[in-house]
Parts: C-alpha cells; sequence; structure tokens
C-alpha cells in the first residue's frame, strides 16, 4: 500500500474521502473521471452499434432500405464536415490558450459552440425531413427504430455538448483561463471531441453501409 | 491535453480528416450507382479503411492519447478493445439470422413443452389450454 492510501491522517497527501486519502497517480482527478465516463460511453455506444450490426447485416439481401435511396448522404456528409471542423477549431482554441493568446482561444470555443449548434440543427431537419415528409418514424421498420435510435442518442450527446462548450466559452470570455489553468476546456475538450469519434464511426455505419 | 503542451500539425489532419471523408462519400455514391463493380462487403471493407484512420486520429492527436501517461492510455484503451471483443461472439448472430435458423427448432425438440424433458407433464399443458392459452 503507498503512502498515500496508507495515511488516513492525510494533512499531506490531499484531501480525504470517507474511506481514506486519494491516490497520487500524478493525474488530474478530473481527467482520469472524464476518462471513466468516457470509457462507459465506449460501452453505451457499443451495444447500440453492435445490435445494428447484427440486424443489419443478418437481414437478407432487399430487406434493408437503401441508405442512398432513404437518407440524405449529402446532407449528413455536410454535417460530418462541420463536426470534423469543430473539433478542429476546439484544438486550435486550446492551444492558442495554452500560447497565452486568450483572444483566439475565445474564437476557437465560440466558433465550436456555434458549430456545434449549426450540427444539431440540421440533425433536427433531416428528422422533420424523414418524419414529416418521408413518413420514416421509429415505428416504421426496425431500420426507422435503429436510426432514430443510434442518431437521436448522438445528437442528444452534441447538444449536451453544446451546452457545456457554451458554459466554457462564457467562462472563457469571463478571463478563467490562461496558461496554466484551462482544465475546463481540456475536459469538455475530450468529451467533444469522443462525441466527434462516435459521428465518424456512426456515419460510415448507418450512412454508408 | 497531456502535461505538457504538445502541438499537434492541425491543418494537415483537418486536411486528412475532410480527404478521408469526401473519399467515404465518393467510394459509397459511385458504388450505389454502379453495384456491379465490386460486392457489398469488398466496400464495407473499403470503407472501414477509410473511417478507422479518421478515427485513430481523433484518439490519438486531438484526444492525445499520443502525448499521455500510460495509465491514462491503458484507460482509454482497454474499453475499445473489451468493446471489440465482446461485440464478436455476437457477430455469430448474423449467420444465424441469414440462415433463419433462429425458427428451426427441429433440435431442440425435447426442450420444447409436453415433451418428456421439458419439465412440464402432460397436465400441466391441458390445463394451460382450458385456461384458454
Amino acid at each position: 500500500m503507498s503512502h498515500a492510501t496508507a495515511h488516513h491522517g492525510g494533512s499531506d497527501d490531499g484531501p480525504l474521502m470517507a474511506h481514506g486519502s486519494v491516490l497520487n497517480l500524478g493525474i488530474p482527478n478530473g481527467k482520469i473521471a472524464i476518462w471513466l465516463f468516457l470509457a462507459s460511453e465506449v460501452m453505451f455506444f457499443t451495444g447500440l452499434i453492435g445490435a445494428y450490426i447484427v440486424t443489419r447485416f443478418g437481414q437478407a439481401p432487399g430487406n434493408w432500405p437503401q441508405p442512398h435511396i432513404t437518407l440524405n448522404v449529402p446532407l449528413t456528409a455536410f454535417n460530418t464536415f462541420l463536426l470534423i471542423c469543430s473539433s478542429v477549431t476546439l484544438v486550435w482554441g486550446l492551444q492558442s490558450i495554452q500560447a497565452g493568446d486568450r483572444a483566439k482561444g475565445n474564437w476557437g470555443l465560440f466558433l465550436t459552440t456555434v458549430i456545434g449548434a449549426v450540427f444539431v440543427g440540421v440533425q433536427a431537419y433531416e428528422y422533420y425531413e424523414l418524419w414529416g415528409h418521408r413518413g420514416m418514424r421509429p415505428d416504421t421498420n426496425i431500420f426507422g427504430s435503429c436510426f432514430y435510435t443510434m442518431t437521436g442518442f448522438h445528437g442528444l450527446h452534441v447538444a449536451g455538448g453544446v451546452i457545456a462548450m457554451a458554459i466554457v466559452t462564457c467562462m472563457g470570455l469571463a478571463g478563467k483561463f490562461n496558461p496554466k489553468s484551462y482544465a475546463a476546456v481540456e475536459l469538455t475538450g475530450l468529451y467533444w471531441h469522443f462525441v466527434d469519434l462516435v459521428w465518424i464511426i456512426l456515419f460510415a455505419i448507418v450512412y454508408l453501409m | 491535453m497531456a502535461d505538457k503542451n504538445h502541438q499537434v500539425p492541425l491543418w494537415g489532419l483537418f486536411l486528412a480528416l475532410l480527404a478521408l471523408t469526401a473519399a467515404e462519400v465518393v467510394l459509397f455514391e459511385v458504388w450505389s450507382r454502379n453495384q456491379w463493380m465490386m460486392p457489398k462487403y469488398a466496400m464495407v471493407l473499403l470503407l472501414l479503411i477509410f473511417t478507422l484512420p479518421k478515427a485513430m486520429i481523433v484518439l490519438i492527436y486531438f484526444m492525445h492519447l499520443k502525448f499521455e501517461r500510460p495509465l491514462v492510455v491503458i484507460l482509454a484503451i482497454v474499453p475499445f478493445i473489451m468493446c471489440f471483443v465482446a461485440v464478436l461472439p455476437i457477430l455469430t448472430d448474423i449467420v444465424t439470422l441469414r440462415s433463419d435458423s433462429y425458427n428451426n427448432v427441429d433440435g431442440l425438440r425435447e426442450f420444447m413443452p409436453g415433451s418428456d424433458h421439458s419439465g412440464h407433464d402432460e397436465h400441466d399443458d391441458h390445463a394451460a389450454d382450458d385456461d384458454g392459452y
């Protein structure tokens, strides 16, 4: 047992928890927490994607809608482009903050928030077109239920990310970040990039296969 | 997002992601209009070849795993490996569904209601019938 865990007096080893002191792994607690959260998210989306793959490829040929006929692939490709752009602007913003350029950093955060919001808007428009005009609803067929479940949960994640990015942007505008203090940007960024990563996979699997 | 401020080749990665996405869409659009060109599974494999590098770029560079401490890398990679391993066995269900053998109960007759090994006796089955089931 390390000194840190054995030391229940805990004056120099960081804050005490109910059952002892915090392990000192040399990694910020926030970073460990966000990676554990992302690990749970990996399992969540793997469940959805795994079920979809089995359902989709288990169908006999001709029993599954053709994506390029049913879905608006060019529009979604544009949405994919948007999400990639948002990841780039976020990295640009973070690097600017780390370099001490607060104005560029704030622009990076702001652009990320706006692009993320546009992504959600485009997805809402896609749903409106599919549901309202093409009559594809979750109860239409198993493709509909799979499609809305997977893209819907991802869209909710993006919407949550937009809210988080908006808060971080406001913090940036309030001057909360500098080259030595930018944990909120870093942790929110990890979540944002993960959502981007999931979309890259979903786009290929749902829209192109 | 590691301990030191590592700069990533941002614009090069951006262009790589765009090029790979464009290649995916072009491949799909061309294939969907000329499906005689190659079988579906070949197209799926090609799409995976384009998709995986994109995912790796985001994971390694944008999420800074390349510059992280080993513990964080393990924390990040293990769930992906475990999920990949977990999905592999259920992929066999694709074959089951394709062959329609999930409806095939020939090999399960002895476990069906009414058989000697089913754990139900005839009396229970008749009782269920009487109840309208």
